[in-house]
């Protein structure tokens, strides 16, 4: 039963991660992530997906789709049915899985992930065809289906064999964050041993020219916090993680790539896309995050910014970090992947989780290449050039409409 | 902390009209109640849908500056989502009470979605910035706490009729972890040519849309939450339509199904519905437990149930 829950005594468990697949503009897997990130390479192409023509921007973070998929226990006609979107979280998935060991059981294994438009180019292609002036059916049926995020988590239980509540977290841009923090509690809550988790988001027409109507691409390179910023650039990919109670993990002898220690969720009702100018929201995440992981600022080696590269944005993250650090702001390093790889949305979070344990496990710091001019406003020193560092605690923002606001902390 | 939780409101917009009470009397009526025609394609026929009717006289809190332009999904939400908590929103907007939000959708703000979608089709440069943010799933969600001006707890899940059932799940965690003092879960959907196009694939049923609004208190009141059952996925691609085996076979249950001719297929907001359904069922039968049976379209199913308490205080 899901509810009542059977009662959990003790102490909070405390929640690792075994496993950790990823995928975006920069490459397929956790080896390949490593070093673009260390190095701060970036990955931005012209858009090829859709037409961006008669729009702002047109460079995104793309990325080239293997033509096949990883083995599953998806049949041929499951897997011709897959959308870019689903394909990604397939092999984000996959790699989590593989790298964590877990093999199909009879438990029920509950499942969380964030996105903030599932098979949105099915949506697209249903209302293209819907539209003609001659009604054609044919694959639409499918179209519905699979546009729906619930048919991706359904996808993957029937790929790797497993069953058990499903929890999709549609919070905007702070979905991915959000679903490892729900995933982290089920965990530390004695609700479930482990979970799989992740966040996904491919590049759609619609959401691409949702973003540039209302301005918020960049019109030449996205570099979050300077001075001279223009806007954010769109990503796309998907990452998972396989998180385990530490008992159950220590049972079967899994490694441990990191460990997650606090969740903040706040909500900012300033704006349904603006943040409050004094970013009180992620101000009151950082601190819950932080106070819950059982750290000071301090303590803290770096923060991944949630970083879009919009004025507002980093106006406002700059302004709570500022704030929460205090004194130890001009010793607190701080950096936003989202210049290498784009905003992925509803994936973000996920990703930027398995970006923070790259940085911890090989203790460097992802860099900004070429942020030439920091904003002022940053009381804090932007990582921009690679750079080692040895550090314990980590602590990575999400933001997102509606004010869904998200802080993870994650231990080495 | 005890791990009990009780129903301290419950609200509902349909196309029996705003209120839990509109609600109850279509559903003793049982007859379908009157449905519009939604064109989308010139030429083509459309479909006829139930729509909610308009309010009259319009509420003071559907003038807030963030419900002006919102979406119809996002004003049915707060519709039920006043109603459910009665009381003690004031004593939220004052900060006395934290209160969590999850809000439920399936099709979401479909409306600006589409519309949207159809200027960037004839020209991305002019596509309306009004329209897009409204599309995003958590927009209700997030008007929902500005207008009640909470900044505690907000999740949108997205999922079929089940994900209702799966947000009172999440619901009861929130409190029984001390996280939050009330917690409403909202589900809401709204009417468009497209969901309906859609839904006319799979011979669902003319489409619906409104809201179902349950707030849920650590503190006794008449009515319990006994159970949510573990939910079964459709892996196999086929729905489920049995007893869920976790219930009871002498319990009495409510289906989505038993809702539908009268009000239409309304996605989250019927899950919504049919807790609803049951609470008012139970409130009749003091001390048995009635269950909403969820069996979503495409998703899960999924069981919730309540159960009248004799010894509390009078419900609102």
């Amino acid at each position: 039963m899901l509810f009542p829950r059977p009662p959990h005594s003790g102490s909070p468990r405390r929640v690792l991660v075994t496993g950790a697949g990823i995928i975006t503009a920069l490459g397929r897997g956790w080896t390949e992530h490593a070093e673009g990130f260390r190095q701060g390479r970036r990955a931005f192409r012209p858009v090829r997906s859709f037409p961006v023509s008669g729009q702002r921007a047109t460079l995104a973070g793309e990325l080239d789709l293997p033509p096949h998929l990883p083995p599953s226990h998806l049949s041929p006609r499951d897997e011709a049915r897959l959308d870019r979107a689903a394909r990604m979280l397939l092999w984000a998935a996959h790699e989590a899985w593989t790298q964590a060991g877990w093999t199909p059981d009879d438990q029920p294994l509950p499942l969380v992930l964030g996105t903030t438009s599932g098979g949105m180019s099915l949506g697209e292609a249903f209302l293209r065809q819907a539209c003609l002036p001659q009604p054609n059916r044919r694959g639409q049926a499918t179209r519905v289906v699979h546009y729906q995020a619930q048919h991706q988590a359904l996808d993957l239980m029937k790929a790797f064999q497993f069953h058990g509540p499903t929890t999709i977290i549609a919070n905007a841009c702070a979905s991915g964050a959000n679903a490892v923090g729900h995933a982290f509690e089920l965990i530390r809550h004695g609700y479930a041993d482990r979970v799989l988790v992740g966040g996904y988001d491919a590049l759609s027409q619609l959401v691409f020219a949702g973003f540039d109507s209302l301005q918020a691409l960049s019109t030449t390179h996205c570099r979050p916090f300077a001075a001279d910023r223009d806007g954010l650039a769109l990503g796309e990919g998907a990452a998972v993680l396989c998180l385990e109670a530490d008992s159950f993990a220590r049972s079967r002898d899994a490694e441990r790539l990191g460990e997650i220690t606090g969740y903040g969720v706040a909500t900012d009702v300033h704006h349904l896309t603006q943040p409050q100018p004094d970013g009180l929201a992620a101000l009151a995440t950082m601190t819950a995050a932080c106070a819950q992981a059982g750290i000071t600022p301090e303590q803290v080696g770096y923060v991944n910014a949630h970083g879009t590269g919009t004025p507002l944005n980093d106006r406002a993250e700059a302004a709570a970090i500022n704030q929460w650090a205090g004194d130890w702001a001009p010793h607190l390093p701080v950096s936003s992947t989202k210049a290498s790889i784009g905003h992925l949305l509803g994936a973000a979070g996920a990703v930027e989780v398995v970006v923070c344990l790259q940085a911890l496990r090989g203790q460097w710091l992802p860099p900004e290449i070429g942020l030439d001019h920091p904003d002022p406003l940053c009381r804090f020193p932007l990582v921009t050039q690679p750079q080692d560092q040895a550090f314990t605690h980590a602590l990575t923002n999400s933001f997102g409409f509606g004010g869904a606001n998200a802080s993870l902390v994650l231990r080495r | 902390m005890s791990n009990r939780v009780f129903i301290s409101g419950m609200g509902v917009v349909s196309p029996a009209g705003w209120g839990v009470e509109p609600f109850r009397l279509a559903r003793t009526a049982g007859q379908p109640l009157l449905r519009q025609e939604l064109t989308g394609v010139p030429g083509r026929p459309g479909y006829l849908v139930f729509r909610v009717p308009p309010l009259s006289p319009r509420p003071a809190y559907l003038s807030h500056a963030r419900l002006r332009r919102s979406s119809l999904v996002s004003q049915f939400a707060v519709g039920a989502a006043f109603e459910a908590l009665g009381d003690d929103r004031t004593r939220i907007q004052q900060g006395e009470l934290r209160l969590g939000v999850i809000a439920a959708v399936m099709s979401g703000g479909v409306n600006y979605s589409r519309r949207f979608y159809q200027e960037v089709l004839i020209q991305p440069s002019t596509a309306s910035p009004l329209l897009f943010p409204e599309t995003v799933f958590n927009a209700p969600a997030s008007h929902l706490a500005a207008v009640l001006g909470c900044t505690g707890r907000n999740y949108t899940l997205v999922g079929d009729q089940s994900a209702f059932g799966e947000g009172l799940a999440l619901a009861a965690d929130w409190l029984s972890q001390g996280l939050v003092d009330r917690c409403l879960v909202v589900g809401a959907e709204e009417s468009d040519w497209l969901t309906a196009e859609a839904a006319n694939l799979f011979d669902l049923g003319p489409t619906s849309e409104g809201a179902g609004a349950l707030c849920l208190s650590p503190e006794p009141q008449p009515i319990e939450l006994t159970g949510i059952t573990s939910p079964i996925p459709y892996v196999t691609g086929t729905p489920t339509h049995s007893n869920l085996p976790e219930i009871p076979a002498d319990d009495p249950t409510v289906s989505l199904a038993a809702l539908r001719p009268v009000l239409g297929e309304g996605f989250a907001a019927a899950g919504a519905w049919s807790c609803v359904a049951a609470i008012q069922d139970a409130a009749d039968q003091p001390g048995r437990t009635v269950w909403a049976q969820l069996h979503g379209s495409n998703h899960q199913a999924i069981g919730v149930g309540f159960r009248s308490v004799p010894s509390t205080r009078p419900s609102r």
